[in-house]
């Protein structure tokens, strides 16, 4: 597999004190999926706002296919990544077709507005993802999981190779976050390059992806789900005891007895 | 789907069609209502280039279709730059005056009045001081160094604070016989005055205003969702931004220095419109002009027609304004958290 994105030395601030990301390089290999994983605050969101070229970091450089994302254009930008974000605030009422046909925006000249060409691209896309009886409602009153999906879509018919998703799961319920599972594995079938971040390093485990842990505005590791992904990994990051069971993390029964007796242990380590 | 796709498209045609005839009509009533009587068929032959009586003739003239196509200007500036405006902020309660453009307006016309300045420059001095509260604004937002655009609203809402304390301040030192009249009556807003002129000076910027907020119209879709969603969907959000503003700033600037402050119309039409049609502005912008337009000049006529003196814009326009508001937020009553 060849390399789509490559970060050199990046180092971003929102105040000068305050160091998100420091000094981070990372290589992104073309038709991978990446969980960015951390805890709370550790820069995973300021990470992709930075790739997005959202973010204006001061040191660093990040190659998309080898050219800096800065020489890049909006419009040639959003041909190649096409972003979804967790806390898109809606309160115009689109009807769902014309919220994924912003996805077209890309390709559209100054003063045009979505072909039927681009509706139909729309259409297909919907109907891939299985949303096409959705496409007439309102945007603001279909579920989060359903909303999730048109997401998803729009980031489809924006055409882009690499796919980046802020916490794609957290709005969603036991099945549709398998559901958004099975389609990422879809399109990376399909050769899309995608990053998102979660919180449940037990949805990494399952799906097997690569992980990328930050921690301190470093990365900790970078590799395979399954190969790196341990419970003194996990306790670094958390700052809790964890144990693997069966594939999937718990947490130790050591700490749970601890909690119940006000922090004092008890006998036995679990 | 691509059935209901052209059944959309059809309705939004018939309603765009529709309201062009509606606002012909409202134009062609226009010319004879009002306190001096014109028979109906005096304005047919009048229209024909046939002879009618000059005194008739002449309030057609020299009155009527100046006042009729300021309405016009006016209705059609303020609804579009209310549409821009609610888009840029993604707030449908968003008025045209959010960033203090219409009450540093007032603060230019009321400053002039006190001076005893003419009419043109009342209006002069409405217009700059307009874009001087405006830049305040944006100079203020800008301090906090803060992306967002909860800042520039507060901001706005600071500016207008300030510039409503100086018409109050104007307005203590003004003389109580005329200069206060004259500032109420401009406050509350008036077109009884125009003249053809008026038209030509906002001709131009509202047909510049129009042209780009047609063109930018998609666009402002993308705008509504966010910075960071517009930029990674394609568009240079500063530099649209930048546009947008200025275009609504002009247009609120250009017509309250002409008719003094209209309220409701850049809240009401918009929500109308958007009721109608739904939100993409594809379909909004250009509703919302013709939609203005024809509330403007109904507005215009109660106004001259319903009491023996003109009743100030602002009065119908709430008086409108208000029921109509209510319904379109009861139509959206489950949308609202």
């Amino acid at each position: 597999m060849s390399t789509i994105l490559q970060i050199e030395n990046l180092s971003f601030a929102y105040e000068k004190s305050n160091i998100v990301l420091n000094d981070l390089s990372l290589k992104i290999q073309k038709g991978s999926i990446n969980a960015v994983l951390g805890r709370n605050g550790c820069g995973k969101s300021t990470l992709l706002d930075c790739i997005i070229n959202f973010n204006q970091y001061e040191e660093g450089i990040i190659l998309l296919n080898g050219r800096n994302i800065r020489d890049f254009s909006n419009k040639e930008l959003a041909r190649n990544i096409s972003y979804i974000s967790q806390s898109t605030i809606i309160n115009m009422n689109f009807t769902v077709k014309e919220f994924i046909s912003f996805g077209r925006n890309p390709y559209l000249k100054l003063g045009s507005s979505p072909s039927k060409e681009d509706y139909i691209k729309v259409s297909f896309i919907a109907k891939k993802c299985g949303v096409e009886h959705l496409l007439e409602k309102h945007i603001n009153k279909i579920s989060g999981g359903e909303r999730q999906l048109v997401f998803i879509c729009r980031a489809l018919v924006q055409e882009t190779e690499v796919l980046i998703f802020d916490e794609p799961t957290a709005s969603l319920d036991f099945g549709n976050q398998y559901k958004l599972f099975d389609l990422l594995k879809l399109l990376q079938k399909e050769g899309k390059t995608i990053i998102f971040t979660t919180h449940n390093p037990n949805q990494v485990l399952e799906l097997d992806s690569n992980v990328i842990v930050l921690g301190d505005g470093k990365i900790l590791c970078n590799g395979k789900a399954s190969e790196v992904l341990n419970a003194t990994l996990l306790e670094k990051i958390y700052d809790y005891k964890f144990i693997k069971e069966h594939n999937v993390f718990r947490y130790s029964k050591y700490e749970k007895q601890k909690v119940n007796n006000g922090g004092k242990p008890t006998k036995n380590i679990g | 789907m691509n059935k209901k796709g052209d059944k959309e498209n059809r309705r939004f045609l018939i309603i765009t069609v529709g309201l062009v005839f509606l606002l012909l009509l409202t134009f062609f009533f226009s010319m004879f209502i009002g306190r001096y009587h014109i028979a109906v068929k005096d304005v047919f032959l009048y229209f024909l280039g046939q002879q009618i009586d000059d005194v008739s003739g002449d309030v057609i003239t020299y009155l009527r279709i100046p006042r009729t196509l300021v309405a016009i200007m006016v209705g059609c500036s303020l609804s579009i730059s209310g549409t821009i405006y609610q888009s840029v902020f993604n707030n449908k309660l968003v008025s045209p005056g959010i960033l203090g453009v219409s009450s540093g307006a007032s603060v230019g016309a009321c400053l002039a009045i006190l001076f005893g300045f003419s009419s043109f420059m009342i209006s002069f001095s409405a217009f700059i001081v307009g874009f001087i509260a405006v830049f305040l604004t944006l100079l203020i937002a800008r301090l906090f160094n803060n992306k967002s655009n909860i800042i520039l609203i507060l901001s706005g809402l600071a500016v207008g604070g300030l510039m409503s304390s100086l018409v109050g301040l104007m307005k203590y030192l003004a003389d109580s016989e005329m200069q206060l009249a004259e500032m109420t009556f401009w406050l509350l807003g008036d077109i009884s005055g125009t003249t053809i002129n008026d038209f030509w000076i906002l001709l131009p910027i509202v047909i510049v205003g129009c042209f780009i907020s047609i063109i930018l119209s998609w666009r402002l879709n993308i705008v509504s969702l966010g910075a960071k969603e517009a930029k990674t969907l394609g568009v240079n959000y500063k530099a649209t931004m930048a546009v947008l503003i200025v275009i609504a700033t002009a247009l609120t600037a250009v017509s309250v220095s002409i008719s003094g402050t209209i309220g409701w119309i850049g809240l009401v039409i918009p929500n109308i419109v958007r009721l109608l049609v739904g939100s993409n502005n594809k379909k909004v912008v250009p509703l919302s002009m013709l939609g203005g337009a024809i509330f403007m000049v109904v507005v215009d006529m109660l106004a001259r027609s319903l009491a023996p003196n003109e009743i100030p814009l602002s009065v119908i326009t709430g008086l409108i304004g208000t029921p109509l508001f209510v319904f379109a937020i009861f139509k959206r009553r489950k949308e609202i958290q």
